[in-house]
């Protein structure tokens, strides 16, 4: 037993990374091309050294790698469904999870912060409230605003929520929490729950009225509407015993760190330069979706005084697998960075996010296509161009929820994070790398 | 305050420092190999 590379134990931290980079590249490249023989010399040396609990970027490639293990599985569909049939998904999980990247990071409490004052602003005087929330998993942010309404000058409005989640027990945690606040504050309340994933979303069940004033929030949601079948159509090339002239092995494990460079130059020239197959993800195409027009359409027809958008500020939606990987890994770098630099958490806890919820992401950027793929996150100026063509303005957030917001991230004592407006909306940035955007919308008359 | 300085590890590159840096190396690469 015991590695048969010695020398990879020796690598320092730094060198150990660059080469994980390499390594992953390279294997991205093989399992693209479908030479499975070579990815998987790739993922067994990559497995030598990455780490779920080393440092950022040992933990990084140990996801990437599990994610394009899974892409190979997937060519044998029995292999992967028989691996993934006893697989157990708690939901107590899954709330756990979304609670941790809720304290974790400050993204969402920015997002709630500039939503709710966004919405206050809108409603100011209005008598019937109603809000949308299209993924209603955090109670935290209507507490909040109903502490803002009951404060109100002109008194509490009338406030409907309507809270759409696929899970029974998120909705009724929600509901009891809301309810409960509600009547501390002697608002009137009411709590309308849909069980149902956005894409099966009945518009009917939403039960708009006419003479409220509606709002639609949506957090880290719309992206999942751009998945679709279509993509199907369009073959990957199988994976097979044909075509196994990828690059040569024996010369990555003579690395020294004069060739890395060479090694990377090639890895990086490769995967930025667009393949044929590419054309049709340039900045200026959007990907269209059935799915996603007929539902903003849909939204559009309410007529909602006020949208607002939260999305991740990436672009994972690209046609190659070597462009989303490339762009995932800078998105997901810059994530595990927060992590290793602000976290003060048990490090069980800092796993749980990585694993189970970026983890999660990373691999349906990279293993899925299709309907499957949900993690479709687009940069803020698709989502411009989108809700724009779809009937919507874009209107500049608030000035004094800027003010709130800075004064959060300041409160947070880490001068990574930072707030920019760009035109009329937010992107939260870790260091230069945008991460999330906010952006608040009315209906074009 | 040195005692409070030596308490922590020693601090790696970040990732997005890494994934600069690899962008880097190839880059310098392809302008030597163009001179």
């Amino acid at each position: 037993l015991g590695t048969p590379y010695p020398w990879l134990k020796e690598l320092k931290s730094e060198e150990r990374g660059l080469y994980l980079i390499h390594l992953l590249l390279t294997c991205a490249n093989h399992v693209a091309s479908g030479s499975l023989e070579n990815a998987n010399i790739a993922l067994e040396q990559i497995t030598h050294l990455a780490s779920p609990d080393g440092d950022t970027m040992q933990r990084i490639a140990a996801y990437f790698t599990e994610a394009l293990a899974d892409r190979i599985l997937k060519s044998w569909p029995g292999l992967h469904k028989a691996l993934n049939s006893t697989r157990i998904s708690l939901i107590s999980d899954e709330i756990l999870v979304r609670k941790l990247f809720f304290e974790l990071f400050p993204f969402l409490k920015v997002a709630f912060v500039l939503t709710n004052q966004a919405i206050t602003e809108a409603i100011e005087g209005e008598k019937m409230v109603h809000i949308i929330d299209l993924h209603a998993s955090e109670p935290a942010q209507w507490v909040a605003l109903l502490q803002v309404l009951s404060a109100r000058t002109e008194g509490p409005p009338h406030l409907r929520i309507t809270a759409v989640h696929q899970q029974k027990e998120v909705l009724e945690q929600m509901a009891h929490r809301l309810t409960e606040e509600a009547e501390k504050l002697d608002i009137p309340f009411q709590f309308n729950p849909i069980i149902s994933k956005l894409e099966n979303l009945d518009m009917e069940k939403l039960r708009v009225k006419t003479g409220e004033a509606l709002v639609v929030s949506s957090v880290l949601q719309l992206h999942s509407l751009l998945a679709s079948d279509d993509e199907l159509l369009r073959k990957k090339s199988p994976l097979g015993p044909k075509n196994l002239n990828g690059t040569h092995f024996p010369r990555a494990l003579q690395m020294s760190q004069s060739t890395l460079g060479e090694l990377l130059e090639k890895d990086l020239v490769n995967g930025y330069s667009p393949s044929p197959d590419s054309a049709s993800s340039s900045p200026l195409s959007l990907n269209s979706s059935a799915k996603m027009d007929s539902f903003l359409n849909a939204l559009w027809g309410l007529t909602p005084k006020l949208m607002v958008v939260t999305e991740q500020d990436s672009n994972h939606n690209g046609s190659t697998l070597m462009e989303r990987l490339l762009e995932a890994l800078y998105s997901y770098a810059a994530l595990f960075d927060c992590l290793e630099s602000t976290v003060s958490r048990t490090p069980l806890e800092r796993l749980k996010v990585e694993k189970m919820l970026f983890g999660e992401e990373i691999k349906n950027i990279i293993a899925c296509e299709g309907a499957e793929r949900k993690e479709r996150h687009e940069k803020l100026d698709k989502w411009i161009q989108r809700l724009d063509s779809a009937g919507f303005v874009n209107i500049p957030l608030s000035y004094y929820g800027m003010m709130q917001a800075r004064r959060l991230l300041q409160g947070y004592g880490c001068d990574g994070y930072k707030i920019r407006e760009e035109n009329a909306n937010v992107l939260i940035y870790w260091q230069d790398r945008p991460l999330y955007s906010i952006s608040a919308w009315r209906c074009r008359k | 305050n040195q005692s409070l300085q030596s308490q922590g590890p020693a601090p790696h590159m970040s990732a997005t420092a890494l994934l600069q840096k690899a962008a880097q190396m190839g880059s310098t690469r392809s302008n030597n190999a163009s001179s």
